[in-house]
């Protein structure tokens, strides 16, 4: 019996611990679900940074191969050796050199190349790969500048100078292979063992013709003891008196359309200089701030020598800050401390000498005849912490999403969270980015760099960080901190690449000669201004270019901006007026055409206007009818279908549209990918994954706007309006349903209904959301450490009966771009003339590249015009995706009494969401209020009409 | 007699004729800009005119449409009424207690207190940065805060939800209101001759508030009227504050003032007829409650 007992309790306490082991086990599996995200982000190519660093020990190669052209292997059809190289002329077409290295060695490749098309002005940029492979990512979009040239400054009859214009150069140009980093001091570095090696560059934007291309050694001058005493072994001498002043605005050629003379008016020294009329007499400013951008001078020097160089320049655009430049004589840095010239901020004009730290001036070879001086932008010293801080803000936002996750937005504060236990790894990582930002900022303090206000950022996030890691019960309370703090952090990062400099003239002095002063005295510089403040009440600077005499002469109004404006103005002067001599007086005018048109004072063509102006115009017998011009079915073709729809009444179209937005869905794929889900195409597929995101504390960014309930009715086969303009059309059952589902994201799914989604997609939050397509301009440019985690995906659609995906969108008429009427009876035939000038392809893309030039990427004009659009700068894969969304929108028709709509739609819309009304009988009701006001507004109009 | 009269007062114009001169410029302005508005505004709002084309006469349809069939008219008198009611008469009793209340103050913290006080008027549009507190993101400032505190778990739309937009509205309007009245308070109260409390102390008046009733404010009648004349016209006048923090329209119209619908039916819906007719009730209406607040005034105060 005892033995029996003995057995049976011997495999009951078996049983009881392996049930004890598969208990364990049991609960191994169900972790906490922040362990499976917190993957470390690891990129699929290393980085250039890692590459240079595995290389570093290498020596340099020793001789210089010449690549052999004509034995290149092709493929593609844009792509063709001719007698002088290879031309590309499509993107997406490859050539692949083969050649052979003796001795290995690190070196750079050197292409010579020119420019072959006259109107394609985006840079010229390839994937290159070496033996097949990239071995880092930014061996993708590598970059040639297109070279530009200025014309002339002229002058208007009122002696202001006339921006000039830059014609794209088609000159051999020289340059190295750069990585396509955000800031990168030297070219591409690559390693070449011995043997055989090919070589492919496949072209994305192209137009170029590539004549040479030589693998060499990396630039290694010497510095300038050696120099100097090598010119001097050679006879040249150092020159005693000579004085010759080149003005910085006079370029020669520079590398990008955003380096255009500029005017300073703040100091009476600055050459030329007026208090009247206006003048360009500098070159940069804020313009000439990003990484390699190159302007060049041609200098005519009598007699061979060496000559001292003295700049006068002024940074005064970031306090504190050493903008950096690296100086080359034709072609050559003459020695080694010319890599990288430092000019210190000074709200004041500086004549910089270059010389050494003692102050001794460095003399530079000029031969005789034609010299050609040119500054390119590196980055400063700063910049090599750009990508350590780029890593680190990355990092942050993971961790703040991860925190996100577990604590929500709505963080309760008498909770203990215990975070350090709950996401296990974010205490290291917390220790690592501690460390690292401490590092960062040590270094940064050794550099040199004076000022408080860099420091601050560092300073404030080593004080979170160490918060954090003393007790993890503060983070919770301190999370928004951390992501503000990340977010400043990018910004430190972004803007320390920027180099702003403006140069008013350069000297090549001799030894002897005295150098002018670089401001003006303070008495000087009163008479200046007071001289100004009187030629201020004498002199519009309102209106660009000349003021015509002449009767024929049309008044165009812009809406938009003083820099759309003026080069509006040089392009139809230019071009237009050239052409058919017809004189055009532009003006800065906003939105005061209709009352302007009370005043009898209405201008003949008025451009980016709003919405709604063509058909309030139009009912009222005031805009002129664009159909009776014969070629207007020409025109019409230029828009995408269904764009003149909110301009017509009946047959008769009162507008044409300038801009035109849609919206598209970005997604942050990072987020998507650690969540392992699809990116919506249907409706459904959209509200299988909210369950998922919404678990994890993300939020949806679908805006509560009209549009949405208007596309959601087109996919549906339904419209707001009637089709002829007597009202609404959403008494269907169908309509209500369709309310439902677009009022449901709000109050089922409790959508957020007003959010900032740039800021909140950067960081993460909100990781999928509706938002028009220039907002990818502005993530591209200003948000560079979430490059390659984000994309734009078409709208979510619905399914139809046979299946296929109707995604369209229906924005409402009167809101969604911006548009051009013409107003005046007797001048018609020739504002048709310029109007159509306008909107044709050519001008558009013209003026589309040009004010992106002058303003940046971030204001990437949304032109109307289709051909035109393919020609701004969007790649050529994002321009695919967006020409689809776009051809899929369909503006509604634009209802007398039109602004009752979008303000009864809200007002319905608040009053489902917020006050919890029946959609259906809600909708009925203001959608009778809106009917009744459009009736009211058509007895009106048909009195008059 | 009658003609005695007219020639006694044309001879007084004459000896005063240089006072006439410098008022003259004035007078100008004030017939361009004030007297020939109104008066064209009231022919006009007997037409249907929309500014591009030429007027038409309708009667009296406009004053018809406007009371018998405009729900928005409706919504934006009352409004309007709610408004000037309730924030009229606290923001002029605010700027009497606080120009009472540092009236006792030295001098210099005096103009320091009233600077304080005036400030919000004297910047303008600096009630915009109510927009920020009220804003419905859940990162807008009484928002978060009110999360935090736990008192609401979700973002309150405070300015697009019909139920709390007027209430905010009136908030910051009151706020912003410490106005001109306020310092003619202020001035009012530095011109009553202190021995005049002296005799009243004397005859015992018990306490600051009696004091307050009994001889301050009589003895400042103008200043009260002027206050209150200029209360009045701001309130009936609001709609900038409901405009730059609600956006226009408000939803619902639950923030939209005559001056608002006025403006949005001239300049936006392009019926300038309707627009004066509707300008000219606001200006009747304006004129009715003026009086009667200057009737009661005078009837209190002592000259």
């Amino acid at each position: 019996m005892n033995q029996l007992k003995r057995y049976v309790s011997t495999v009951l306490v078996a049983c009881f611990c392996l049930s004890v082991f598969a208990g364990i086990s049991v609960r191994a599996e169900g972790q906490s679900l922040s362990d499976n995200l917190s993957g470390t982000y690891s990129a699929s190519v290393s980085t250039y940074e890692q590459y240079l660093a595995e290389i570093s020990d290498k020596d340099a190669l020793t001789e210089e191969i010449k690549l052999d052209l004509s034995t290149a292997e092709l493929s593609g059809e844009g792509v063709a050796k001719t007698d002088g190289g290879i031309e590309w002329r499509q993107s997406g077409n490859k050539a692949t050199f083969r050649f052979s290295v003796k001795t290995a060695g690190n070196a750079n490749i050197n292409v010579i190349y020119s420019n072959i098309s006259e109107i394609n002005v985006n840079k010229i940029t390839f994937d290159v790969y070496l033996d097949g492979e990239q071995l880092f990512n930014t061996m993708a979009g590598v970059v040639f500048p297109r070279w530009f040239e200025s014309s002339e400054i002229t002058q208007d009859e009122r002696g202001n100078d006339i921006s000039e214009e830059l014609t794209v150069n088609k000159a051999d140009m020289e340059e190295r292979v750069y990585a396509s980093d955000l800031y990168q001091p030297d070219p591409m570095l690559l390693y070449f063992s011995a043997g055989e090696h090919t070589l492919t560059f496949v072209g994305d934007n192209t137009d170029v013709l590539i004549k040479e291309i030589t693998v060499c050694p990396p630039e290694k001058p010497d510095n300038y003891e050696d120099v100097l005493k090598k010119h001097q072994n050679n006879g040249v001498k150092i020159v005693e008196d000579y004085f010759d002043k080149i003005q910085g605005e006079n370029t020669y050629l520079v590398s990008s359309q955003n380096l255009i003379a500029g005017m300073d008016r703040g100091d009476s020294s600055s050459e030329p200089n007026d208090y009247y009329a206006l003048k360009l007499n500098m070159i940069g400013g804020s313009t000439w701030k990003s990484n390699r951008e190159t302007v060049k001078w041609m200098v005519n020097a009598d007699r061979e020598g060496l000559y001292r160089l003295t700049f006068k320049s002024r940074q005064n655009q970031k306090d504190g800050f050493i903008s950096s430049r690296r100086l080359r004589i034709n072609g050559e840095i003459p020695f080694e401390e010319c890599r990288s010239i430092t000019f210190s901020y000074n709200t004041d004009w500086e004549m910089k000498t270059l010389g050494d730290s003692e102050g001794n001036p460095y003399y530079f070879y000029l031969r005789e005849g034609e010299n050609i001086i040119s500054l390119e932008t590196v980055p400063g010293e700063l910049s090599e912490f750009a990508y350590e801080v780029d890593e680190i803000v990355l990092s942050l936002n993971k961790v703040y999403r991860q925190i996100i996750m577990v604590v929500g937005t709505n963080i309760d504060k008498y909770r203990d969270y215990d975070l350090f236990k709950e996401i296990p790894g974010i205490e290291e990582i917390f220790k690592e980015n501690l460390a690292r930002v401490k590092e960062v900022r040590r270094k940064i303090g050794e550099a040199g760099v004076q000022t408080g206000s860099e420091m601050v950022v560092f300073d404030s996030v080593i004080t979170l960080l160490e918060l954090f890691l003393a007790d993890d019960e503060n983070i919770p309370s301190r999370v928004e901190t951390l992501n503000s703090y990340a977010a400043d952090l990018a910004t430190w990062s972004f803007e320390t690449v920027e180099q702003p400099l403006a140069i008013d003239y350069f000297l090549f002095t001799g030894k002897e000669n005295e150098l002018p002063k670089a401001n003006a005295g303070f008495f000087k510089n009163l008479k200046y201004e007071f001289l100004k403040l009187l030629a201020s009440f004498q002199s519009d600077y309102g209106v660009v270019g000349d003021l015509s005499d002449s009767e024929d002469k049309l008044l165009v109004w812009v809406g938009s901006g003083s820099e759309q404006m003026s080069i509006l103005k040089n392009m139809a002067s230019s071009e237009f007026t050239a052409k058919t001599g017809i004189e055009v007086e532009v003006a800065l005018a906003g939105t005061s055409v209709s009352r302007a048109l009370m005043a009898d004072k209405a201008p003949d063509v008025a451009l980016q206007q709003a919405g709604d102006l063509p058909m309030d115009l139009g009912y009222r017998n005031s805009a002129i009818d664009l159909t009776q011009f014969e070629d207007f079915k020409e025109v019409e073709g230029w828009f995408m279908p269904g764009s003149l729809v909110p301009y017509m009444i009946g047959d008769a179209c009162y507008g044409l549209p300038c801009t035109q937005s849609f919206e598209m869905l970005f997604v942050r794929t990072d987020v998507f990918e650690s969540l392992g889900l699809k990116v919506p195409t249907t409706w459904d597929e959209f509200y299988a994954i909210l369950p998922i995101l919404q678990f994890n504390n993300f939020e949806i960014g679908l805006g509560g706007g009209s549009t949405t309930f208007s596309s959601l009715l087109k996919q549906n086969d339904l419209s707001l309006f009637k089709a002829d303009r007597t009202g609404t059309d959403v008494a269907s059952d169908l309509a209500a349903t369709v309310c439902r589902q677009w009022t449901e994201f709000f109050t089922k799914y409790d959508f957020p209904l007003t959010l900032n989604f740039y800021n909140r997609f950067r960081s993460g939050e909100v990781p999928i959301g509706t938002s028009v397509y220039t907002l990818a301009a502005q993530l591209d440019t200003l948000a560079p450490e979430i490059r390659g985690m984000w994309a734009m995906y078409p709208m979510i659609g619905t399914v139809k009966e046979d299946g296929t995906v109707d995604n369209s969108q229906a924005p409402l008429g009167d809101g969604y771009g911006s548009t051009a009427v013409l107003l005046n009876e007797e001048s018609k035939e020739q504002s048709w003339e310029f109007l159509k000038w306008f909107l044709s392809e050519d001008t558009q893309a013209e003026y589309g590249n040009k004010i992106e030039a002058r303003l940046g990427v971030v204001d990437r004009v949304p032109t109307s015009n289709v051909a035109a659009f393919k020609r701004l700068g969007w790649s050529a894969e994002t321009r695919e995706v967006l020409l689809e969304q776009w051809s899929k929108q369909r503006p509604t028709v634009v209802v007398p009494g039109h602004y009752y709509v979008t303000r009864h739609l809200n007002n319905a819309f608040r009053a489902i969401v917020y006050s919890n009304e029946n959609p259906t009988h809600t909708l009925k009701i203001y959608s009778q209020k809106i009917d009744r006001e459009i009736k009211r507004k058509l007895q009106e109009f048909s009195i008059y009409q | 007699m009658r003609k005695d009269l007219f020639l006694h007062n044309l001879k007084k114009a004459r000896d005063n004729k240089v006072c006439y001169l410098m008022v003259f410029p004035f007078l100008l302005f004030f017939l361009a800009f004030t007297i020939i508005p109104v008066v064209a505004s009231f022919f006009l709002s007997f037409t249907n005119y929309n500014m591009l084309e030429s007027a038409r006469f309708v009667g009296i349809e406009n004053y018809i449409r406007m009371f018998l069939d405009d729900d928005v008219f409706i919504k934006a008198l009352s409004n309007t009424i709610i408004f000037a009611v309730v924030t009229g008469p606290i923001s002029y009793f605010a700027c009497l207690i606080f120009a009472w209340l540092i009236n006792e103050l030295s001098p210099t913290v005096r103009a320091i207190l009233t600077f304080v006080f005036y400030a919000p008027t004297m910047s303008g549009s600096l009630y915009v940065i109510w927009a920020f507190i009220f804003s419905g993101d859940s990162y807008g400032l009484l928002n978060s805060f009110l999360q935090t505190l736990g008192v609401v778990s979700e973002p309150v739309q405070w300015l697009t939800d019909t139920k709390t937009l007027v209430t905010c509205v009136m908030v910051v309007s009151v706020w912003a209101s410490l106005g001109a009245s306020f310092l003619s308070f202020i001035a009012g109260f530095q011109t009553i001759d202190t021995s005049v409390y002296e005799a009243a102390a004397i005859d015992g008046i018990r306490n600051r508030v009696e004091e307050l009733v009994r001889i301050t404010l009589p003895l400042m009648g103008p200043q009260l009227m002027f206050g209150a004349v200029m209360q009045i016209a701001g309130a009936f006048g609001a709609g900038g504050i409901s405009q730059a923090l609600c956006g226009y329209p408000t939803t619902d119209d639950a923030g939209t003032t005559l001056v608002l619908l006025i403006s949005d039916l001239g300049t936006e819906r392009y019926e300038m007829g309707y627009a004066c007719a509707m300008s000219f009730v606001l200006f009747a209406l304006m004129i009715l409650v003026n009086n009667i607040i200057q009737t009661v005034i005078r009837k209190h105060a002592s000259t």
